[in-house]
């Protein structure tokens, strides 16, 4: 029962779709007078279960629109199902789209303290892993410049450097490994590897399907918020791959 | 669709981001400051250029009678700018950092809470220059100065049960914000910032003190220039109050505060 990591059980999670964003005081006053709701719902996930052990690397693929970030999102806990549970028993350390909260005015450093502090890492922590993330980066003596002056790789490296330096006990990653240059995400591959091997679970959800059978022990494949298939990646990507 | 699931909650979880609360203090006053040459004398410059002003305007041109005049006014300006600019700047907090609570799990209130707190640093930092100027006008100081951390303890309560409450409402209104200018420029006279207490008719000084701004606006005064105690009783009545408005804030913040990732 331990070694079970991350477990979804029967996970709904709807959205209402109202159509214009900025008139929702006005809709809902209308609404109130109606006595009717003028959402459209839409369910992204239909009733979601799998769980992972410790160590696994889960692989989540699937087309657009077909739940793999609105999962991504309740298992990091920024959204919540409106059914279901999800039980997470660690530490989570979520590679998004990186450099989500990063400041133009900072300095790298400066960034690496903040951001670690969103992660939930404690200064001590940060401290220790500080010359690891800037090596991690490459980015050397621009480290000591606001990040408004980097590039759009450099950003995307010091995010990437700062998350996977997360003492986390899941690892899970959202897409990341699409940005920076080829070399960069052999680094980055590599690193994730390295980390499985040290017994982090790892849930990957990507576009990529090699990198997905390059990393990943078993693959989800998510069709209309429903599991449609689940098994060794290659078998899944092949399938996958006859339907589109 | 209508089951809700509040989030799980716990002390010990707030103060595992206790880090960041500081982190972002640290970030809101650096960013403010960095790029301008005056740097923090902003943060002095606009009491005193505001205390110019009312001074003009009220002592002598409506010749409100009060003695010194321009510490008067800054005993109340200050606390008041340190409660509105609380309010106006936390109630966009949640919108203003879409990007974070999209992709990033951590308690929400952390980022209200974080611009209060950068805006209590910037209040200290004009409290020592109200100093300066008690000390110039030659105001005897008392140990009733004692009560200043009181004050400003009972002022953060009221300011961050009502900055969670415009917040959490402001992610789903972008009316909000407009409204609460409002209600602040409205707000700002029913205190005894630029008139004294004494000019409050009587028949209208209890419902005038229900307010619990105008409460502590006059024990800021009481204590720092009159070297009074603050008045017990209306101290008393302000209390219930400030405790109301604290709990309904966090608990209306906390009752939407799942959603936000989705409306944002």
């Amino acid at each position: 029962m331990k070694d079970k990591v991350v477990e979804v059980h029967n996970v709904w999670k709807g959205f209402r779709m109202s159509k214009e964003r900025s008139a929702m005081l006005k809709e809902t006053f209308i609404n109130l007078f109606r006595g009717g709701n003028k959402y459209e719902e839409f369910w992204a996930l239909r009733g979601i279960s799998f769980s992972v052990k410790r160590g696994e690397a889960v692989g989540i693929i699937g087309r657009n629109g077909a739940g793999k970030s609105t999962l991504f999102k309740v298992m990091c806990g920024t959204l919540w199902p409106e059914k279901g549970k999800i039980k997470i028993n660690g530490r989570i350390s979520a590679l998004i789209e990186l450099a989500a909260g990063f400041h133009p005015e900072l300095t790298g450093i400066e960034n690496i303290y903040l951001n670690g502090a969103i992660y939930g890492m404690s200064k001590k922590e940060v401290e220790r892993k500080l010359s690891d993330i800037i090596e991690f980066s490459g980015l050397d003596r621009f480290i000591h410049f606001p990040i408004r002056t980097y590039s759009s790789g450099m950003y995307a490296r010091l995010g990437f450097s700062l998350a996977i330096n997360v003492d986390a006990d899941i690892l899970l990653i959202d897409e990341v490994l699409a940005v920076g240059d080829a070399e960069f995400r052999e680094k980055c591959s590599d690193k994730i590897k390295q980390m499985k091997h040290k017994g982090i679970t790892v849930v990957y959800v990507s576009h990529n399907l090699n990198s997905i059978v390059n990393i990943c022990d078993r693959a989800i494949w998510l069709d209309m918020g429903e599991i449609k298939l689940e098994g060794k990646p290659q078998r899944i990507v092949d399938e996958y791959l006859k339907t589109v | 669709m209508a089951i809700r699931r509040l989030r799980p909650h716990s002390i010990a979880e707030f103060l595992q981001y206790k880090e960041l609360i500081r982190n972002l203090v640290i970030r809101d006053l650096k960013v403010r400051y960095k790029r301008s040459i005056l740097g923090v004398f902003w943060a002095l410059l606009e009491p005193l250029v505001l205390m110019i002003l009312f001074t003009v305007v009220f002592s002598i041109v409506f010749r409100i009678k009060v003695e010194n005049y321009p510490v008067f006014l800054l005993c109340g300006l200050l606390p008041w700018k340190f409660f509105s600019s609380s309010l106006s700047y936390s109630s966009s907090s949640i919108a203003q950092h879409a990007n974070l609570i999209k992709k990033i799990y951590f308690p929400r209130e952390i980022l209200p809470l974080g611009v209060i707190l950068s805006r209590l640093v910037n209040f200290l930092i004009t409290l020592a220059l109200l100093f300066l100027f008690l000390l110039a006008f030659k105001v005897k100081l008392t140990p009733y100065l004692l009560f200043v951390p009181l004050l400003i303890l009972l002022q953060l309560f009221l300011i961050v049960g009502l900055s969670l409450f415009f917040a959490a409402l402001n992610t789903f209104y972008n009316d909000v914000e407009f409204i609460l200018e409002f209600i602040l420029f409205g707000w700002f006279y029913v205190n005894p910032i630029f008139y004294p207490v004494s000019m409050v008719p009587d028949r209208f000084l209890s419902l005038y003190m229900l307010n619990p701004m105008a409460v502590i606006v006059h024990s800021y005064r009481n204590v720092l220039l009159y070297g009074q105690g603050p008045d017990v009783g209306q101290l008393m009545t302000a209390l219930p109050v400030i405790a109301l408005t604290f709990v309904i804030g966090w608990m209306v913040f906390r009752r939407l505060d799942y959603r936000f990732a989705e409306v944002l």
